[in-house]
């Protein structure tokens, strides 16, 4: 018996007493136990409805394995944004070139012809061979007249050859005037 | 050394042995699958196994009849499979079982009073009666006598009488399956023992 219950053993009446150690009357059929868990998921699973099955919402599992698969698509998404964003600009010209017509090297002189006054003139004479170049009457009235060594070793420009010519013209009290 | 500490520890066991039981480290093992999606089935099926009886013979003795007992004890453990997630270990596993088998029983009783337009007791007294058709039921005079006492018990009293008188549960632990003192729940069992016995003394 019980310890715990031995204290209430002086309240019972002999016969209460005597009827607890006799059996119930209460019986189940021979296999009732056995079968019980058959029965039962079979009732669980005829109760549950098949959109639920794969989800075991009650141990937290389903929801957690849904969550990781959406956070492994979110770094995975978050990766490929960031290599699109940071790729390699060599791929970039490649495809850049690819889409591009071909330049022809009279195309590339003729732009440079058109924007000259764009570069340096160190520029210019780096990228185009002084060979290859084709002077022109105009190109000529551009060349800077020979530079003074002694008091600059830079080529002017032709707005400087203007203004050096004008001011050629006046004197020093008309130019006093003048400014 | 080592052995006086192995002879320490292994003795008690020869005293008494549910002095060491390992039902605590089973109820622990059932959890832990429990709360894992992967065992979550294995888990329930330990528990089912394990529980099953106990749990039948409580609501069996509240319903009084097999096939009822039968359809109290699967929805019990439908229940129990629904909510085990919200068993927080603050009790005894067997004591949150115990409640909502206890719960689902008298939920059982009062529909089946409903249905017939009778109180809960009459209900009970009704039950006591088809018990004895019952083919799962081959006790005697003297025990179907004792049922029909019992089951004109108010609804506490049957309960307790038959957590304490059946399944000799603790008081402690019935005071925190039922949210009730430990003195209410002795004060329901002598009322409900002095109730049983007048009550044979009367049809005697």
């Amino acid at each position: 018996m019980n310890k715990h219950f031995s204290d209430d053993d002086d309240e019972l009446s002999p016969l209460l007493r005597q009827l607890r150690q006799q059996p119930d009357g209460f019986k189940v059929p021979d296999d009732y136990f056995s079968q019980f868990q058959q029965n039962l998921e079979a009732k669980l699973a005829a109760e549950r409805p098949a959109s639920e099955a794969p989800l075991q919402v009650h141990s937290g599992g389903g929801l957690r394995r849904y969550r990781l698969l959406a956070a492994a698509a979110a770094v995975l998404l978050m990766l490929g944004a960031g290599w699109w964003a940071f790729r390699p600009q060599g791929t970039q010209t490649t495809l850049a070139q690819a889409e591009r017509p071909e330049l022809t090297p009279e195309d590339l002189e003729n732009y440079l012809l058109e924007h000259a006054h764009e570069f340096e003139t160190e520029q210019l004479v780096a990228v185009v061979p002084t060979e290859a170049l084709h002077y022109t009457s105009e190109m000529e009235t551009e060349t800077p007249e020979p530079a003074d060594p002694k008091t600059t070793k830079k080529k002017k420009s032709k707005q400087d050859l203007e203004v050096d010519e004008l001011l050629k013209d006046l004197s020093d009290k008309e130019l006093e005037e003048l400014l | 050394m080592r052995v006086i500490a192995v002879a320490i520890f292994t003795f008690p066991r020869f005293i008494h042995p549910f002095l060491m039981t390992s039902k605590p480290n089973n109820d622990d093992q059932m959890l832990a699958l429990l709360r894992s999606a992967a065992s979550f089935e294995r888990g329930f099926r330990m528990l089912t196994s394990q529980y099953q009886e106990r749990l039948y013979w409580h609501i069996r003795r509240l319903v009084l009849i097999h096939e009822d007992a039968d359809d109290v004890l699967q929805n019990t453990f439908i229940k129990v499979y629904r909510n085990i997630h919200q068993f927080e270990g603050k009790s005894k596993l067997y004591t949150w079982l115990y409640r909502i088998a206890t719960n689902e029983a008298i939920t059982h009783l009062q529909q089946k009073s409903r249905n017939q337009s009778e109180s809960f007791e009459d209900g009970a007294s009704m039950a006591a009666l088809r018990m004895t058709a019952d083919s799962w039921f081959d006790g005697d005079e003297i025990q179907v006598k004792l049922q029909r006492a019992i089951a004109e018990l108010p609804e506490k009293q049957r309960i307790v009488f038959n957590l304490r008188y059946y399944d000799e549960m603790p008081y402690e632990e019935m005071s925190a399956m039922l949210d009730t003192s430990v003195g209410a729940l002795k004060a329901s069992f002598h009322h409900a023992v002095k109730k049983i016995e007048t009550l044979f003394r009367e049809t005697d």
